[in-house]
């Protein structure tokens, strides 16, 4: 039964139980009250009525409260990043995190283990996370984990859908969208709604998108002297996403002034993982050399930039 | 008490306004797109694949007439639309110093995944479209705020027309008495 039956059912109820008063009177044959009398009567019925109003009205602020106080209770950090099928990280070595949601639909287990194995030799431990733990939450709790380098290989977009417009970049999530969930996150415009395509979104294949509002405003904790690599599609097509990671803690922001391709991404970060960690040359002169020995994207002609600007000077942090 | 009957309707007029789910953009149209640097080779017929990172599809197509011999493109893009009417798609590219040209179709109203035989060639060469350059993109959609709060709307004004009905019914009853 939709919303429009119940109120339909409700509104016939109330005609049919309304009846005049004077009518009533008039056929159980009762006499007419004195003046006075029905003054009194009338504005009687009048506080009734209006006292039941009053506390209709404060039970459904009620209900409406409690409904959004659960909801804001129940979209606070109550798990924990899952890290089952992780190592076990000791609280003062270097961390670094694979973000992997491209797993899902450019899978690239080369990248995943060259990545790995260049951490790793260099003393960091690192937290792998598949596409389908790339959930909300993992972005909300991010920010604690401590992790010196974080490795987004996400599907990014600053492409708005209905029309074609530049607006802030949002990660994408393997959540399936749900206008039911983080009702108030949607409200506060610290969640959107992303698709990989059109097509897709005909399809009604929608995500949670995490815009930088939701960085700012919704990630527990700061990232300690982070840098964060942006595999995605137009990570820095605009500066906001990059200042809201600043804003948060963290030391550096990578990514890419334009739409790029997945297989071209893997190349490149590769390259400026060995470039940064092996070689220990600043993430300028990473870029740079990553930019002249690889090309920007073959389709798309993007490249890899980083934000700050004077973060170009600085080196990984390395155990 | 006479207003109340027009609360009532102006609760399920609004309880409708908020159950209408809002138009979006027509998914059903999508522009098809051959960029410049694009390739053709070998075969027999084609299909349109989609790059997710833009709204539409477009075509990748690749040349290849033989061994040892390459065909750089000289077309520009060329649009229409999937689902729309049969189309010719021609494309230029240089052989030998020769511009050459190359056409599909006219081919059925598109639609993604679909192989299409070729149609006249002016060249000895098939083409086939293959599977885009992919990006890591995707598109941002508008969430629809009114959606959000229909359910809270419509469960607000339920309770508030069962209470005021409620309401009117106990004293009705007691005047009744």
């Amino acid at each position: 039964m939709s919303l429009v039956d119940l109120c339909t059912f409700f509104f016939l109820l109330f005609c049919l139980v309304r009846q005049k008063p004077e009518d009533t009177r008039m056929k159980t044959g009762k006499s007419r009250i004195g003046t006075k009398a029905h003054v009194q009567a009338v504005r009687e019925r009048e506080r009734r009525m209006v006292a039941t109003i009053f506390v209709a009205i404060v039970l459904v602020i009620i209900l409406i409260s409690a409904y959004f106080a659960y909801s804001f209770m129940n979209q606070q950090p109550s798990q924990h990043i899952n890290l089952e099928d992780q190592e076990t990280n000791s609280g003062n070595s270097f961390k670094a995190a694979i973000v992997d949601h491209l797993s899902l639909t450019f899978p690239n287990q080369t990248f995943i283990q060259t990545a790995t194995n260049i951490l790793k030799q260099t003393g960091y431990t690192v937290d792998y996370y598949s596409g389908e733990k790339v959930t909300v939450d993992l972005y909300r709790n991010l920010a604690k984990q401590g992790y010196k380098l974080i490795i987004l290989r996400v599907h990014s977009t600053a492409t708005s859908g209905s029309d074609y417009s530049q607006t802030q970049v949002s990660l994408f999530t393997s959540e399936r969208y749900d206008k039911t969930k983080y009702v108030t996150d949607q409200l506060a415009d610290r969640l959107t709604m992303v698709a990989f395509s059109g097509y897709e979104l005909s399809k009604g294949n929608t995500y949670f998108g995490i815009p930088p509002s939701f960085i700012l405003k919704s990630v527990g904790g700061k990232f300690q002297d982070t840098v964060v690599i942006m595999m995605g599609c137009e990570g820095l097509s605009n500066t906001i996403r990059a200042k809201a990671f600043e804003y948060k803690g963290a030391r550096a922001y990578i990514g890419w002034n334009g739409p790029v391709t997945a297989s071209h991404t893997d190349q490149v970060t590769t390259y400026l993982l060995h470039k940064l960690i092996d070689e220990n040359q600043t993430i300028g002169q990473s870029l740079q050399n990553a930019l002249n020995d690889l090309g920007p994207d073959p389709t798309y002609k993007s490249q890899m930039i980083c934000y700050p600007y004077e973060a170009g000077e600085e080196t990984i942090n390395k155990p | 008490m006479k207003k109340i009957p027009a609360l009532l309707f102006l609760v399920l007029f609004l309880t409708a306004v908020f159950s209408i789910k809002p138009v979006t953009a027509d998914p059903g149209r999508y522009t098809v797109t051959i960029r410049s640097g694009d390739h053709i080779f070998n075969a027999t017929s084609c299909v349109i694949s989609r790059d997710p990172h833009w709204y539409g599809f477009n075509f990748v197509p690749e040349i290849n007439l033989g061994p040892g011999q390459e065909a750089s493109r000289t077309t520009p893009d060329i649009n229409t639309e999937l689902g729309g009417t049969p189309t010719d798609f021609t494309m230029n590219y240089v052989l030998n110093g020769e511009v050459k040209s190359i056409s599909i179709g006219p081919v059925p109203p598109l639609e993604l995944g679909k192989w299409y035989p070729l149609g006249s060639s002016s060249i000895p060469a098939d083409v086939t479209i293959v599977e885009a350059a992919v990006g890591v993109g995707g598109i941002i959609v508008p969430v629809d705020k009114f959606g959000l709060l229909a359910p809270y709307i419509g469960l607000t004004s339920t309770i508030v027309v069962a209470s005021v009905a409620t309401a009117v019914y106990v004293k009705r009853r007691k005047e009744k008495q």
